[in-house]
């Protein structure tokens, strides 16, 4: 569905991708983690045609990624970022008709697919109705899921989309996504830097360090045979959360 | 069609010889008054005349002359020598037809009086010092001295004069010719500059000091006619006749006294000269209103609707286009630097005087604030936006329109209001080329010192700057989107 062949990309002479090469199956969910800076944002943005990579071919549903015109990007995937980039001078209802009148698809049959995915996020449709300035920070995330799903497109592009939530929200919203992930089947690329997130999406996971992978494969395999030291390193990090007795 | 040529031809003929007689004059009350009385001269002899008074000093009343904005203008023989036509002396009018004929210009036989700069002190210091000649400061530097901007300026001016006797004055003040007997009054200046015509002079009663080195030379009053103007109307040239040498010193004196003094309008102090027994119409305050008022509000809606028009499509342009952009941000921030009033009298010759070129320079400053406005609210999006309106497919058109633009309208507004106030208050000085509106008034009662009109066109001006200060507030709800004007 997605794959990438020897790609390089740098940024003024920094280099931010170097020599990746990575296949994500269909109608799977692929988290790509690590560390700020290690390039996981620009490997998410290459698939979606943001950027141009230097070297080597990124292809997008067997499309070359870089050709895809802006016009059928959001007929081919679904994107979110980090605060869900909702245009607050329109409403959530807008919001989420925008790519629909932009392809001309309005009418009965995608109001009623819109009511459907406010079902499958848990978004009371009464909110559809305000701007983003007056929703929390789910549920403005819940709104910007929706309009990235508007088209139904087969993939699902989501950089760090909890980045800014706290915990109960984060646990909330996570819980709406993986429902929506398993049952619409589509082929998500999840980049977050958060180890239990990770966990708790991925059927593939791939790690990256300094613009290189460190190791792609199933969660698993990711605890149960590291591949390098930095692997260990990083899911060693993740501590648990203190025992109730610590805190005396 | 030679026939459909000179029927037209002899049509704009008639037009031309039907077209009312375009009579300027400077912003003092003499210069209002000579022009008032070759209007209601004019009138009398049944010639349609405008009236473009209070126009400017003596280059911008020239100026319009010679660009064919007005026909005729009363000017005096030592302004026109030594300032308008940079004469080293005071020539004769024999000395100075020939130098005007060139350019089309006629002067007509002086009117009777001379209207000489002078200097003045008060009675009193004139008894304590025994001062009575100008020589005489000389060895009195310690006076102060308060003169107009015209006077410290021109050729035959304060350098020369200075020059001239060899004083040495250690202080000298510039303010409007208007303020300076206040000053004097309220002692703080001591000598000032005064014209021989001065309707204060007797009622404040000032010394005149003795020219006694014959410094002054003769500032006879005159009139400055376009050659053309007197052959498209003969009316104007019996008209101008008929006024040559009856109006004397004292005539002139009682005149500026009847409107500066007596609170007469220019239109009734002549009147009364044409006729004793005219009567005194006393239009109501609003009727004195309405007109400016209408004025005033097309001088400010009209240029701020225009500035608009052209103001955001060129933020928008200095976006997209950055090295244009940057020539637009310059040119407009060029145009600021640039005094209102002179801006206004560089576009005179180019469009001449009244509505236009004071529309157009209004606009030209109002396009500061909504190019930058426009510009700064585009540039300051945040790019996450214009990626997922690139994601979701949007066209750049679409763009602008839906995305770009709205949440841009905040600074928008923000430099449609800054255009809106800056254009209330500039508009007032469109009054200086004969535009009209509330400015009108403030300049008549500046050339007047009369506070009462001043205030009949200041505190209008001020109120609606007010008004439309709210009036833009509100415009928020409607130009800036609700989503944005909520408070997170």
């Amino acid at each position: 569905m997605i794959s990438c062949q020897k790609v390089s990309k740098s940024y003024h002479g920094v280099s931010v991708l170097a020599d990746i090469s990575l296949n994500f199956d269909a109608g799977k969910t692929h988290v790509i983690i690590g560390q700020s800076g290690c390039g996981k944002s620009t490997l998410v943005r290459l698939f979606a045609g943001l950027v141009q990579a230097d070297d080597g071919l990124v292809s997008v549903d067997g499309r070359n990624a870089a050709e895809v015109p802006d016009r059928d990007k959001a007929l081919l995937f679904g994107y979110m970022i980090q605060d869900g980039g909702l245009f607050p001078h329109l409403t959530a209802l807008q919001n989420i008709q925008l790519p629909a009148k932009t392809h001309s698809r309005v009418g009965e049959q995608i109001d009623r697919w819109a009511r459907e995915l406010c079902d499958m996020v848990e978004l009371d449709p009464a909110r559809l109705s305000q701007y983003p300035r007056q929703l929390s920070g789910g549920q403005r995330q819940r709104v910007a899921l929706i309009r990235s799903l508007i088209l139904n497109p087969p993939l699902l592009f989501l950089d760090e989309p909890m980045g800014a939530l706290d915990p109960l929200v984060r646990s909330s919203l996570q819980n709406s996504l993986r429902a929506v992930f398993q049952k619409l089947k589509k082929t998500v690329v999840f980049v977050t830097h958060d180890l239990t997130e990770a966990a708790y999406f991925a059927d593939t996971v791939t790690l990256m360090k300094e613009g290189k992978i460190e190791q792609h494969g199933t969660f698993e395999e990711l605890v149960n045979s590291p591949r390098t030291e930095f692997v260990t390193e990083y899911l060693a990090a993740q501590r648990p959360p203190p025992r109730l007795g610590g805190l005396k | 069609m030679k026939f459909v040529f000179v029927m037209a031809c002899l049509l704009a003929g008639l037009a031309a010889a039907q077209s009312p007689v375009q009579i300027g004059s400077k912003n003092f009350t003499e210069s209002y008054i000579l022009a008032e009385i070759l209007a209601q001269g004019l009138e009398r002899a049944g010639v349609k005349v405008d009236r473009r008074l209070g126009m400017g000093g003596s280059g911008i009343t020239w100026e319009a002359l010679l660009s064919s904005q007005i026909d005729v203008y009363p000017e005096y023989t030592g302004t026109l020598s030594l300032s308008l036509l940079g004469q080293k002396k005071n020539l004769s009018l024999a000395q100075l037809r020939p130098l005007l004929e060139k350019r089309g210009i006629v002067v007509s036989e002086p009117l009777g009086f001379n209207n000489s700069y002078a200097f003045a002190v008060t009675r009193d210091l004139s008894r304590k010092l025994g001062l009575k000649r100008i020589s005489q400061l000389k060895d009195l530097p310690q006076l102060r001295m308060a003169f107009s901007h015209e006077f410290m300026e021109r050729a035959d001016g304060y350098a020369a004069l200075v020059r001239h006797y060899g004083l040495k004055p250690e202080s000298v003040v510039r303010m409007d010719h208007s303020l300076v007997y206040s000053a004097l009054e309220e002692n703080k200046v001591d000598v000032i500059e005064v014209y021989t015509t001065d309707g204060k002079i007797e009622k404040n009663d000032l010394v005149v000091l003795e020219d006694d080195r014959s410094f002054f030379p003769a500032y006879e009053g005159i009139f400055l006619v376009r050659s053309e103007a007197l052959l498209r109307r003969p009316e104007l040239s019996a008209v101008l006749n008929s006024l040559a040498g009856t109006i004397s010193n004292q005539q002139m004196r009682k005149l500026n006294a009847q409107v500066e003094e007596a609170g007469l309008s220019f239109y009734e102090a002549v009147a009364i000269y044409f006729d004793e027994n005219a009567v005194r119409a006393a239009p109501s305050l609003w009727k004195k209103l309405l007109g400016p008022t209408k004025r005033h509000l097309l001088l400010v809606f009209l240029p701020l609707l225009l500035a608009t028009l052209i103001g955001i499509p060129l933020g928008v342009a200095a976006v997209r286009f950055p090295r244009f952009g940057q020539a637009v941000l310059l040119g407009s921030g060029l145009i600021q630097t640039i005094p209102a009033l002179a801006l206004l009298c560089f576009l005179i010759p180019l469009l001449g005087i009244g509505l236009i070129p004071s529309v157009v320079a209004l606009v030209l400053y109002a396009l500061l604030p909504i190019v930058r406005g426009t510009h700064s609210g585009l540039v300051s999006i945040d790019p996450k936006y214009r990626e997922v309106c690139r994601v979701l497919g949007l066209s750049g058109w679409q763009k602008l329109a839906h995305i770009e633009c709205p949440l841009a309208s905040v600074h928008i507004t923000a430099g449609l209001k800054t255009a809106a106030v800056m254009t209330v208050g500039m508009a007032t000085l469109a009054a200086f080329i004969g535009a009209g509106g509330y400015g009108a008034l403030i300049v008549t009662g500046l050339a007047l010192n009369n506070h009462a009109i001043i205030l009949q066109g200041a505190l209008p001006a001020a109120l609606l700057a007010v008004i439309i200060h709210y009036l833009f507030e509100l415009l928020d709800r409607f130009l800036i989107p609700k989503g944005l004007r909520i408070k997170q």
